[in-house]
Order: structure tokens, then sequence, then C-alpha cells
């Protein structure tokens, strides 16, 4: 949004939570050995496992909850992963980016389940194409899916051998819909716009220096700074919008500098909110005003409802095929494999709607498994460390009046000074429930046919939020009684502020949210330009 | 040192860039034989590490002067069964890879895992000494590889009073934490592994030979002929 708006001559101030990323605290090459003698070992493990970032490599832009706190009440405990830096999620994300279908923005009427998107795929697909030939997304370059529209893809890197095998063990299944296919990643495998390619070290989550994988402060953001038009101010923690009082109006932020604890007002024609799905609830919440008593905007109540995120379940194996290939540097980027969504064809005799996509690689692995002990279990887990599979499937979570976001009742305030969120969940519904068992039924079917040895898949879901695709609590519409924005981000409430992150999501489909959401920035952007230029703001 | 290497990416050629992470190695190399002189200068790890190895890559952890979570005593049965689980072969063994000290780290910030490794311990030696009159640490190889094939992957018994049940979370909690940080080590990963990772490549090299390695079940085993 910053971009657009930047290149297109108006002048953005962007404000960021977190500081700028130092190139030198990716420690995208680090090892254990190397991490367990510079922090030591509580601190490395503290980073690896929940509520850590997954990777002591990330933990300096990580937010523990003991640094600031969130509550959580319902059945589940939602796991708010937060990281805090210039780019945010987009520096340590996977990349993985396939459109949504045509289908999926008519989901609701298709099956009767909540609103359909207010907008077509014909509406954003000149952006998907805008926005793939701007940061270099990989694909298949064949493919032909129902639920799947191809895009405008780079070659994607070569499978590695328990890819191939899975490949051809999902084409010997023979169910319809179901392909095993590469991977559609914000990775650019040749040189683009000034970036090199991809080198194929393996860590594309831990940062990736070169931006070889999309990250927007490395990728869009240095455009807008060539532009003249934009200014950062990083360790900026945003408080309140302000409200004009002559006029249902924004006027501006107020901010508190991280470092110092100073606060700051800036005014703006526009404001654009674009702090992730919990944190932008969370700032509309915390901007009361006599005009906006519940928040801003938030006069029907919609802001931090319908939060929504992907429920997951992961499977791994051995292939005793592989046994004894030689370990090569087939690291590549993270995970090549992709299975599209394809429980259409029988999904109804389950009992549930809506669909699971399913991300897999091969590789390096470390059987903990392993039986015995002695010379044989040594021999054992190296002569399997080249034949590890995994796979991980994302499925759509309906809405649930039960999972939404609110300001604390406590009254409880982070360092601050500003209201917390307690952030209600339940774990699943029935829809759920009986997606989970489709899904670890479909990862186990695919893994024995496979032939793989020692296959764990998961028993029960992740705790919601760990998916780090949460959606929908500003979610748009064409009834300012039933959604918080217009289809173009701008609230109904109050025509100069727009919301531009995945908390605009009305649905949330299986698929991954961070292209969709990318190319309705891009639309948003195209759209608030044009209103500024007819005078509208 | 990682800026150098990425500058070697961009700027320069591969072989360059690998010439770099090379030098990186070395720098390991050099700590690693210091780590390992400073352990067997300790004198605390079991007979099998005392015979001098060239030490070609860092253990997991460096040896301390003592172990903080245990008793030397204790800790020299650790070191004992940690041998056993992973010996060294022809490649370093978990012992030379400095395990122990990895799991005096571990039991330190853990109590349970130090409660149940103390347990554990004092069990050993007990079912040891009834055949061979010597404690864990001393037996022999093929008695305490008795021991602990009769404790290698139990099932979870009913009952906590089994009478194998301290034998069986040691071996299992053990065991986890040997795999765990022998194959996180250096000398695990280069040495035992032969892992070849972080490089930067201009291609990404696909399965290198797919007749030999992409099989299904039905179709045989690779390079079987009845294929």
């Amino acid at each position: 949004m910053a971009r657009q708006l930047a290149i297109a001559g108006v002048n953005v101030l962007s404000l960021e939570y977190g500081p700028e990323v130092a190139e030198d605290d990716l420690m995208s090459f680090e090892k254990y050995w190397q991490a367990i003698r510079r922090l030591g070992y509580a601190e490395t493990e503290r980073a690896l496992h929940e509520p850590g970032p997954g990777s002591w490599k990330r933990s300096k832009y990580f937010v523990y909850k003991e640094d600031v706190n969130y509550t959580t009440a319902g059945s589940a405990s939602w796991y708010w992963r937060r990281y805090r830096c210039v780019g945010g999620r987009s520096v340590f994300w996977n990349g993985v980016s396939p459109r949504f279908s045509p289908r999926d923005f008519r989901a609701g009427s298709e099956d009767g389940f909540g609103p359909d998107w207010p907008l077509t795929y014909r509406d954003l697909e000149p952006y998907y194409d805008k926005v793939e030939d701007l940061i270099g997304v990989v694909g298949p370059l064949d493919l032909a899916h129902a639920d799947w529209p191809r895009g405008h893809f780079m070659k994607p890197q070569p499978f590695r051998c328990g890819e191939r095998i899975l490949q051809k063990t999902v084409a010997r299944l023979g169910m319809p819909d179901l392909i095993y296919t590469h991977e559609p990643k914000a990775i650019i495998t040749r040189p683009h716009r000034g970036r090199p390619s991809c080198h194929y070290c393996g860590e594309c989550a831990e940062g990736c220096a070169v931006a070889a994988k999309y990250d927007s402060s490395r990728v869009l953001l240095p455009e807008a700074k060539a532009s003249g038009h934009w200014t950062l101010r990083s360790n900026a923690v945003v408080a309140e919008i302000q409200v004009s009082p002559a006029a249902a109006l924004a006027s501006g932020v107020r901010w508190v500098d991280r470092l110092t604890g100073k606060s700051y007002e800036s005014r703006a024609r526009v404001v654009v909110v674009a702090a992730s799905t919990i944190a932008t609830a969370r700032l509309l919440l915390n901007s009361k005003s006599r005009l906006f008593p519940k928040g801003i905007a938030n006069n029907h109540e919609h802001v931090g409802k319908h939060l929504k995120d992907h429920i997951t379940c992961s499977a791994s194996g051995f292939l005793p095929q592989l046994r004894g290939l030689k370990p090569y540097a087939d690291e590549g980027y993270t995970y090549g494999g992709y299975i599209p969504r394809f429980n259409r064809s029988y999904q109804k005799s389950l009992g549930y709607i809506r669909g699971f996509q399913t991300q897999s690689g091969s590789g390096k692995g470390i059987d903990f498994r392993a039986r015995g002990f002695g010379a044989a279990l040594k021999r054992d887990i190296t002569s399997r460390y080249e034949s590890f599979v995994g796979a991980i499937s994302f499925g759509e979570r309906l809405d649930n009046p039960g999972n939404y976001v609110e300001i604390d009742p406590s009254g409880e305030v982070d360092r601050y000074g500003i209201p917390i969120v307690k952030i209600h969940s339940e774990l699943w519904g029935d829809n759920e429930r009986k997606m989970f068992k489709d899904m670890q039924e479909k990862l186990g079917m695919i893994f024995r046919a496979a032939g793989a040895e020692d296959v764990h898949v998961s028993e029960s879901p992740p705790n919601p939020g760990s998916s780090e695709h949460e959606t929908g609590t500003c979610r748009m519409g064409t009834d300012p009684r039933e959604s918080v924005t217009n289809p173009f981000g701008q609230t109904h409430e109050v025509k100069n502020l727009f919301i531009s992150d995945a908390s605009l999501f009305p649905q949330q489909t299986e698929k991954s949210p961070t292209l969709t959401l990318l190319a309705l920035s891009m639309r948003n952007a195209d759209y608030l330009t044009e209103e500024l230029r007819k005078g509208n703001l | 040192m990682k800026a150098a290497i990425l500058m070697g990416h961009e700027g320069s050629t591969r072989r360059e860039a690998l010439v770099q992470i090379t030098s990186a190695s070395a720098f390991w190399l050099t700590a690693g034989r210091e780590a390992l002189a400073g352990q067997l200068r300790a004198g605390v790890v079991s007979a099998p590490s005392v015979r001098p190895r060239p030490a070609a890559y860092h253990p997991i952890v460096d040896a301390a002067p003592s172990p903080q979570a245990f008793t030397a005593a204790e800790f020299r049965k650790l070191a004992a069964l940690v041998d056993t689980i992973l010996p060294r072969t022809e490649t370093a063994g978990a012992v030379d890879a400095g395990v122990p000290w990895f799991i005096d780290q571990v039991a330190t910030v853990k109590p349970a895992v130090r409660e149940t490794i103390k347990a554990g311990v004092l069990w050993l030696d007990q079912h040891v000494q009834q055949e061979s009159q010597r404690s864990f640490a001393e037996a022999d190889e093929a008695a305490r590889n008795r021991v602990v094939t009769r404790i290698s992957d139990l099932p979870e018994s009913d009952q906590e009073s089994s009478e194998l049940e301290p034998g069986r979370k040691l071996f299992q909690q053990v065991k986890l934490l040997v795999i765990e940080g022998y194959f996180q080590s250096e000398m695990g990963m280069m040495e035992e592994l032969q892992w070849v990772g972080n490089q930067m490549l201009s291609e990404m090299p696909g399965c290198p030979d797919e007749r030999r390695w992409v099989a299904l079940p039905s179709e045989g085993a690779p390079g079987d002929k009845r294929r």
C-alpha cells in the first residue's frame, strides 16, 4: 500500500512498531551448535518451542507474551505469533503464494455459509498478475486445476527425490483433482528487478538477506523510498486513531516512541491501518471517541469479530527407498511440493464444507523414533538422513461466534500504556472436526502408499493462531451493517480511514493469504489514489 | 562472517564463496580441538573418550570444569550410558561430541530431566552390579549392553512401580537427548551425517538419479531387478 501510494505521488508517512532489520541480525546460517554457544541452551530452547518464534534465528524480532501481553479465553488458547520489525512477518514467512480460485470468492453462496467476497476473481485478476510480475513467484508452469488458477510463474526448482516419489504416489492414487505439483512461492529463480536469484540455501523462513524471497522491507519499500514521497518512522507504536470532532473523519494518530516512551501526534488526510489482523482490530477498538464510543468504525460492532485462521495437520515419515542416498546440497527453498484442494468430489459424504491444501517437501531428517541403541542405531539414523518426507495441510476454519478479539475488560495496559487484547477462540466446531479427520486420513493414505516408515500424523490440531494465517477482524462487504469496510478497504463509517491487511477477508479459504492480501492492497491503493485525485478525500 | 559469504555469492564466483565457508569451518576446527582437550583434562568422561582422537569438528558444547546438574560419579555413569547408546565407530561418538556436557546443560535448566537421570543412573548401577560387581561406568561393554538392552525402547509401563521403570525412563530421556545433541553437533553433522549444506548454488540439484531412487513400493526396492 505504502509503495503504491508513494509511487503514485502521494506523500506517505509509515509508522512501524519495530526497528529496521539489520542484515547482520539475520542468522540464517547459524547452526544449533553455534547458537547454543552464543545464546546458551535455555535461550536457544526458548526460541525453538511455543510460545517462541520456532527458531533462535528470528528471536531478536519476535515479541514474547511477557514482553507485550495479551490474554486468551475460550476452549482453545489462541497463540498470537508476533514479529515487530519493518517488513513484519514478510521477513520470516515461507513465501507460499497461491491465487484464490473464482469459486473461493463465492463460497458463501455455494454452500450457504457466511458472506461472499464483495468482489470477484475477475476484479482481482489484473492485480494478481501485477503483484506476481512485481515480486516474482515460482510455480508449476503446466498447472491446470479447478481450484487453483495459474499465475505468472517463474520456473520452479526441480523436485527432490522424496518429492518425486510423492508425486508418483499421488498420481497413482488417481483421485479426481488430486495432484502433487510445485509449490507456488514468492521466490525468484532468476534475477528480477535488481534482486539476485535464489541461492538454494534452505533458510527461507529465517530471513533472506539477498531478498530472493519476497520480503516487503527489501522488495517494495526501497521503491517507495526512491519515489521521494515516503517517510519511515520505525519504533513508533501507534496507540490510537484520532477523530476530528467536527466530522466523522480521522484526523491522524497518536503514537509512542518505543525507545524513549515519548508521545507524538501525526496529522493526515487519510489513515491506512495495516497492522495485521489482531493488532488492527486492537487499534480500532482502542480508538474511542464521542462519535465512536465502541471504537472507530465500530458502530455496528463487527470490528474484532469473525476472527479465523487455518486448522493444520502435519505428517512426517522416512522413505525406505531412499535409504543410503548420499547427502547432497538439496536444501533448496523449503518445501517444493504442493497438493491443491481435492476434496470437492467426496466431501459431501463426510458431511463437511470447504477444503484444505497441503504443502509438502522432502530431504534431510533425523529419525527420533529410530529403535535400539549402539552402532546399529547410529547407522540406521545416518542411512535415513536423506529420506525424510513431510507434509502439512491447511484447512479453512469457519467463522465461529466464539472466535473474536476484544479489549481486555481487566483494563490491563502494555508498557506503552495501551490497553491489551483478549483473544477468544474455540479449538474447533463440528466442521473442523470432520475436516481434520479427513486431513489425517488423506495424509496417512498418501504416506502409506508411498511406502513411508515411522509415519507420524498429528493426533489433534495445534492451538488456533499457530498457522499464522489469521484473518477477518475488519471484514469487507457491501452492507455497512454487516461489514467494517467497503470492497476497497475504506471503512463504511469513516471515509478517510482504510484497512489494508488480512483483517479484510470475509472468508478464509484454505489458501495461504499473503498473495491475495498484496493484490487487494494494490487494488485498494488504486482506488484510494483515485479518490484523492477526485477530491473525495 | 556471514556478510562475507553473502558478498561472495553476489559479487564473485561460487568457488570464492565456498572458500569463505571453508575458512569459517577452520575456526570451529581449532575451537573443537581445544574443547576436547579440556574435556579430557577434566577427567570426568568415561573410558572410550580417554583415547586421544584428532578432533576435526566442534562438539555440541564445550566441557565445563565440572558438571552443574550432577555429581562427578553420576556424570561418569551418564557419560557411559551416552557412549553405549551412540558409541564411537569409524566416526566420532556421542561422548566425543560433548553430549554428556550438553545433557548437563539441559538438566540444569529442566529439573524433571535431572531427576529422571539421577534416579536412573542409580538404578543402572544396582542392575549392573548384580551381574558384574562393578558400577555401570566401570563395567565392560558386554555388561553395559546387557543392562541397556533390558530398558531399550520399552513401552510405557502400566504400573509406576514396575521394577524397570526408572531404567525405562532413563533410557527414553537420555536417548532422545543423545540424538538431539549428537546429530546437531558439528562432529555429528559433518563427520557422521556428512552434511554438505549452506552452500550457495546457482542451480538447485534435483534428485541425483531418479531411475535409481524414485520407486513406489510395488515397483520393488530401488535397484531391484524384478522391476
